[in-house]
């Protein structure tokens, strides 16, 4: 595929959404609060009781306007009126997302709709895949450069920009992926030239991308690499027997889980084959965290503690209008520092769905930020009773009609 | 016994052919024991583990409470469970079934029926001289089942555990060596990880290998196997529970729902007689709805003071927490100290995530239930039904055509019989070779 010009990719509006909410509309004014805190934080000395403050009222507008959410928490005695801190509002688990629709607004005035990518034989009435509808895109938006630019940039100020090459398709190829619509708000307004998109749908242009890279190597033009942790695998197996080393400043963003899907490679792993295979040193190598039922995103600490000379292990750091915490999953309390849990996000940029969720991924909070674990090392140690995953395996096995394919790249 | 976990490469491997070859060699003197003796004994030790203060099951269960998540009174009542079934009477009724009756008198002559032309045949049975059996998971049933049906057909037995889960095979045959010396070298246990090449050097030494596992580990099994090797396989398998509209009143609710909840609560639902869902009919007493909440409310919690909720591992936990919210949003939730129950109207059945967490489903007959039950046809395993004596005959036929290799009472799924052919197969009589004599 050609490089997309970047007048063809869609400009979301990002001032302006905010003006298409009638201010008569619930949330409006919640919204503009939200928007002028997330555009005008200090990331390095946040306001903390301001957002806070938003967070409460972010939660008793959710509970009193986002009707199934509303029913759920009042099934546990919580309502908008009876809560006096955000963090009394349930959170819902994310699985929620693929079967019901949660909205704080009229269906009607849902602008956009992000999915998480599909699974065969899923429950419910979004056939397995996960939905969050956004009445504006507006916040969205508004988090993405700040946090993106902190942790993936820290060393770029007053530099070249360096060219953004995507192995994750763009907004056009997959309009309902939240991480293309992130690389595509992104492309254009920080990319440098020669940013292009080497993932179309499912095929890895990997012959395209090793020239792009070679010709960047000759020019010693860092270039910075965007991709699935999966879409890293497939490149690297596809580019066999061939290696680089990039210039110094180039980097890689990566992201998405490895959990459960065609090839799984540890984490380490991949990182080491990234690093013998394309020369760059492991801090050069950042993760990215993101959901599509989040709004936000958090990124490895690893490139900016190298920048700032300290010693922080990699973690992943969330802005200021993301609480994450681990929590215990019987009482979804949060758990002792240290300790392992499961992770709880409260996005109050997820204002027109809903911000209180809880993850199925094990996590401890360490050292200042958060560490995502893999996959229990004891899960083999159960009885001998049928799950869910392996009456699906059957099914596949004996059904034609749904082929396995390779991850399409979008959001875990 | 000599447990080995996980000695790395040449040793491992050597110390698992020398038990291989040891085992063998002592078949003959399992072969020489009279049946009568062996079940004698046999049936005396389980005695020593069902007793009301047995303290080789008090010793089991502080072992395995930290080892397995489960509860201490979880464990001490299904090891309890478990052994009391184990009786002499069950034994012999077993190998009389499976065997012949010339097995229990030491005969070779297993059986003997006239043919058509007036003539007699014979069937003899002879041993096997080794068998596998390949463990999985950490609920205790398989272990002991596999282990004396090995025995009750005089087949020495290597145990494979799982590496996390050693504990209860090796405090089994501890505790059987112990009290028969005469088989200590008969029965070993060793662990390795399930992708450890050694077993690829069990397969080649056995003669028939039991393996327990999900469909991924019997598929993996069955290629590795030698052609020549008798595989008997048990999958991963789930139960239900059905009721009669006639059982649902408000006079028979209390019983009926602690003996469901019982059947839930031992092993904390992870044993492949454990039920995931019931079926209730339309049409009784007691609404679906206030069976539900009777059953998740009332006595589940109740239960739980007495048989605790065990830990579970945080991804477990993880799944818990997304089935259960799927259902606060799209169905009806019933959520208590005990665990959880749904009311489902989902047109086709979809396992229960666990933690004893049920699934109920209104059905107007046994019909939709066997529709309703269609995708786990190959994977059912008991059927705990619950009905009045006119139409109990009917529904049995109807759960023994959907899949179940079971039917019994609510309240009796986690104590099957000796005699109960667990995923519709027999062992016993797998175990031996069979010689047909014309005469």
């Amino acid at each position: 595929m050609s490089a997309v010009p970047f007048a063809a990719l869609p400009e979301h509006p990002f001032e302006e959404a905010l003006r298409h909410i009638d201010p008569s509309e619930p949330g409006a004014a919640l919204a503009q609060r939200l928007f002028q805190a997330i555009v005008s934080v200090n990331l390095d000395d946040p306001d903390e009781p301001a957002f806070e403050a938003l967070a409460l009222d972010v939660a008793r507008f959710q509970l009193e306007h986002n009707l199934p959410y509303k029913r759920f928490a009042k099934s546990r005695g919580i309502t908008a009126a009876s809560i006096t801190d955000w963090r009394e509002a349930p959170p819902v688990p994310t699985d929620v997302f693929k079967v019901t629709d949660l909205i704080a607004c009229a269906r009607d005035r849902v602008v956009a709709t992000f999915r998480t990518s599909g699974t065969t034989g899923g429950q419910g009435g979004n056939q397995g895949r996960g939905q969050h509808h956004f009445r504006t895109l507006a916040l969205y938006e508004a988090g993405i450069l700040p946090t993106f630019s902190r942790y993936m940039l820290p060393d770029q100020e007053g530099k070249t920009r360096l060219p953004l090459l995507s192995l994750i398709p763009s907004p056009l190829d997959l309009p309902d992926s939240s991480l293309s619509h992130m690389v595509g708000y992104l492309m254009p307004r920080i990319g440098g030239p020669g940013s292009d998109y080497f993932m179309v749908g499912t095929d890895l242009q990997a012959e395209r991308l090793r020239k792009v890279l070679e010709d960047f190597t000759a020019r010693q033009q860092p270039v910075m690499l965007l991709g699935t942790a999966f879409s890293f695998v497939y490149l690297l197996d596809a580019l066999e027997n061939w290696s680089i080393k990039l210039p110094p400043g180039s980097r890689v963003m990566e992201t998405g889980g490895l959990k459960g899907r065609v090839k799984e490679v540890p984490r380490v792993e991949l990182y080491q084959r990234i690093t013998a295979r394309l020369g760059l040193p492991s801090s050069m190598i950042v993760a990215e965290y993101g959901m599509t039922e989040l709004s936000s995103q958090l990124y490895d600490s690893v490139l900016r503690s190298r920048v700032l000379g300290n010693t922080q292990p990699r973690r992943l750091m969330p802005p200021p209008w993301l609480a994450v915490a681990v929590v215990n999953p019987a009482t979804l309390k949060p758990v002792p520092q240290g300790e392992q849990g499961l992770v709880r996000f409260f996005d109050l940029a997820n204002l027109f769905s809903v911000s209180a969720i809880v993850t199925s991924d094990r996590g401890r909070w360490a050292d200042g930020g958060l560490e995502l674990l893999g996959r229990a090392p004891d899960a083999e140690a159960r009885g001998c009773s049928l799950t869910t995953e392996e009456l699906l395996e059957f099914s596949k096995s004996t059904d034609r009609s749904h082929p396995a394919r390779p991850d399409s790249g979008s959001r875990p | 016994m000599n447990p080995q976990d996980d000695l790395p490469g040449e040793a491992g491997r050597q110390t698992l052919e020398t038990a291989l070859f040891r085992l063998r060699a002592a078949g003959e003197g399992l072969r020489s024991i009279s049946t009568s003796h062996l079940i004698n004994s046999l049936s005396r030790w389980t005695a020593t583990w069902s007793l009301a203060d047995s303290s080789l099951r008090r010793h089991a269960v502080e072992v395995l409470a930290p080892a397995t998540g489960f509860s201490a009174p979880v464990l001490d009542a299904g090891l309890r469970a478990l052994f009391s079934v184990w009786t002499e009477s069950a034994m012999r009724a077993l190998v009389q079934l499976e065997l012949g009756e010339g097995w229990l008198e030491d005969g070779w002559e297993s059986s003997r029926r006239p043919t058509s032309g007036g003539h007699s045949l014979k069937r003899h049975c002879v041993p096997l001289e080794l068998m596998g059996i390949l463990l999985a998971g950490n609920v205790p049933p398989p272990t002991l089942q596999g282990l004396l049906a090995g025995l009750l057909a005089k087949v020495p037995v290597f145990l494979k555990a799982s590496s996390h889960a050693i504990e209860f095979p090796t405090i089994l045959i501890e505790s059987l060596h112990s009290h028969m010396p005469e088989l200590r070298d008969v029965v070993t246990v060793q662990a390795w990880p399930g992708s450890d090449p050694r077993t690829d050097i069990l397969l080649q030494h056995v003669d028939a290998l039991l393996v327990f596992g999900s469909d991924e580990t019997l598929r993996q099994v069955r290629a590795r196997a030698p052609v020549r090797v008798r595989l008997l396989e048990r999958g991963h398998r789930l139960s239900l529970a059905y009721v009669a509209r006639e059982c649902l009143t408000e006079a028979q609710l209390p019983s009926l729902s602690e003996r469901l909840a019982r059947d839930l609560a031992l092993f904390d639902q992870q044993g492949c007689l454990s039920p995931h869902g019931v079926m209730v009919e339309a049409g009784g007493e007691v609404s679906a709805e206030r069976f539900c909440e009777a059953l998740a409310l009332q006595t589940m919690p109740k239960l739980a003071l007495e048989w605790p909720v065990g830990a579970v591992d945080l991804e477990l936990a993880g799944e818990i927490l997304q089935f259960r919210g799927r259902a606060a949003f799209t169905e009806q939730l019933w959520e208590g100290e005990g665990g959880a129950v749904v009311l489902t109207e989902a047109p086709q059945f979809v396992p229960s995530c666990l933690g004893r967490t049920l699934l109920v489903r209104q059905v107007q007959d046994v019909a939709e239930a066997v529709r309703y039950l269609e995708p786990v046809r190959h994977h059912l395993q008991a059927v705990a039904l619950e009905a009045g004596d006119v139409r109990h005959a009917g529904l049995v036929q109807g759960f023994a055509a959907a899949g179940a290799s079971r039917v019994c009472r609510v309240g009796m799924l986690q104590t099957p019989p000796a005699a109960w052919t667990g995923d519709g197969r027999p062992v016993l009589s797998e175990l031996v070779r069979w010689v047909t004599i014309e005469e």
